[in-house]
């Protein structure tokens, strides 16, 4: 039989808490030629965001703003915003891109710094960098659970321009965030009659609903 | 057997209904067309209809039963999975070689009998200790790597997303599974099925609890993100983790105007 909870429940347990984020490395630095420059940047950049995710006591706005600054930082914004629009983006206004990429940001920063809740000592080793064209590569990892799961597959494709490294997308066992977030986004889209400001007031409710959530609970969740 | 002419009338009548009932139109655009012929989705209304219903009966009935069932011990909750896997074994090896694929097939037989006899009846998966993994075939799996296309996507009640390839799979499985007939004899069939999928379906309910939770809460199309997830993972499945369908490097992307409609990305959706 096939039902929604046959999709393994390793898979959303890291998409649950990671998805964009990373966990702690407790393997010992590589030297940089086995895992390429790529391969060490997602290590590295993993160990800092975990450190900065997973604080004891963390209130729910300064969870929001580390996670920003590192999504800002370590992962290709404008790019993602760009593909999970798909075929919409170029019939989309100058003003209407603005507003999208804004509210878009605002929802990604919400939904999966949330995610890091969730965190109950998950280790990450990365096991592996293939370079797949011009500054383009695909870093394999390997999330261990506690509890003697079996541990999850992440691929992190990263870019490389102007010396800064930059992800664009993850997949976790097989599932791109990306292609989902552009498939729900054009199913929003396509049922709004292919108007994107349906999407945009899709965003703009669902990202004040979540702001307004956690003004109630007292800024602090869990 | 009962339980398959059950199965198989289920199957059929509730195909023919839902291709009886609402289905779209395609569209005209010729890059909507091709948009809508990706997604496959022709029964959209109708996968809606049942989606929604199955929330409801999941949060009435399934999400109630899981949060007793995450009650239980975990060496309970686990021995119980575990068991449900080895139970499984028959019908993956069986896939496993109708697939050509040997190395899996002989791993498959390695865990059944070590956990079988070290596990004591499954219930402890020491294989996995000694370096066997678990992995799951069906025969929609192995219809797809024969090349059988996954057809349109279909939402069945209770049971949740699925396609024509997916059920003729489960029909097919269930004439695999040596149980079916063990049970069979006893007239037990039927109630072997429903035991075993109920107690299935409880414990990979209980698994998903919190992450189904939370992509329901941000997501703005439940549907649509469920229907994304299930394809690639049955993509992923299909491929035995391989490397499967990329999003293309953001060079590709920043070419604003030249973003075509279909790219190698879109096909898996």
């Amino acid at each position: 039989m096939t039902n929604a909870y046959m999709i393994p429940h390793r898979l959303f347990l890291c998409a649950s808490f990671m998805a964009f984020g990373l966990v702690l490395s407790v393997s010992p630095v590589r030297a940089e030629g086995t895992l390429g420059q790529a391969g060490a940047f997602i290590q590295d950049f993993g160990n800092r965001a975990i450190n900065a995710l997973t604080e004891e006591g963390l209130a729910t706005k300064e969870l929001r703003a580390r996670f920003s600054k590192l999504y800002e930082e370590g992962f290709d914004s404008p790019a993602i915003s760009r593909f999970v629009l798909g075929r919409y983006w170029k019939k989309t206004t100058k003003d209407e891109r603005e507003k999208f990429i804004a509210l878009f940001n605002k929802f990604v920063i919400q939904t999966y710094s949330a995610k890091f809740r969730h965190y109950s000592g998950e280790t990450f080793t990365v096991t592996g960098t293939k370079t797949e064209g011009n500054n383009v590569f695909t870093v394999t990892s390997k999330v261990n659970q506690p509890g003697g799961d079996p541990p999850i597959t992440l691929i992190w494709r990263v870019s490389k321009t102007n010396g800064a490294h930059r992800i664009y997308d993850i997949t976790v066992e097989g599932v791109s965030m990306a292609i989902t977030q552009r498939s729900e986004f054009s199913s929003v889209i396509r049922n709004g009659g292919g108007k994107i400001t349906v999407l945009i007031d899709a965003l703009r409710d669902k990202t004040s609903n979540l702001a307004s959530k956690d003004t109630e609970e007292g800024g602090n969740t869990n | 057997m009962k339980a398959l002419h059950f199965t198989g009338h289920f199957a059929s009548v509730a195909l023919i209904a839902l291709f009886a009932t609402a289905c779209t139109t395609p569209p005209e655009d010729p890059e909507a067309l091709a948009e809508y012929e990706e997604i496959n989705d022709p029964l959209e209304p109708t996968n809606r209809n049942f989606f929604a219903f199955n929330r409801g009966l999941d949060t009435v009935l399934f999400k109630p039963l899981a949060k007793a069932y995450v009650l239980l011990p975990k060496p309970v909750r686990d021995s119980i999975h575990n068991s449900d896997n080895n139970v499984k074994a028959p019908v993956n090896l069986a896939n496993d070689l109708l697939q050509g694929e040997l190395e899996r097939a002989a791993t498959v037989l390695g865990r059944f009998l070590i956990n079988t006899t070290i596990g004591v009846g499954g219930m402890f998966d020491v294989a996995a200790h000694v370096g066997l993994e678990r992995h799951n075939e069906d025969f929609g799996q192995t219809l797809a790597v024969w090349g059988a296309p996954t057809g349109p996507y279909i939402v069945i009640p209770i049971l949740g997303p699925s396609s024509p390839r997916a059920i003729v799979g489960t029909i097919t499985d269930s004439f695999l599974d040596p149980l079916t007939y063990v049970f069979d004899n006893q007239g037990a069939e039927l109630e072997y099925w429903l035991i075993r999928g109920g107690v299935e379906g409880i414990d990979e309910r209980a698994r998903v609890l919190d992450v189904l939770d939370d992509i329901e809460e941000s997501s703005l199309d439940f549907y649509a993100t469920v229907r994304s997830l299930y394809r690639q993972r049955r993509e992923a499945e299909v491929r035995n983790g391989e490397e499967g369908a990329e999003v293309p490097g953001p060079s590709f992307m920043s070419n604003v105007d030249d973003f075509p409609s279909v790219d190698r990305a879109s096909l898996v959706q």
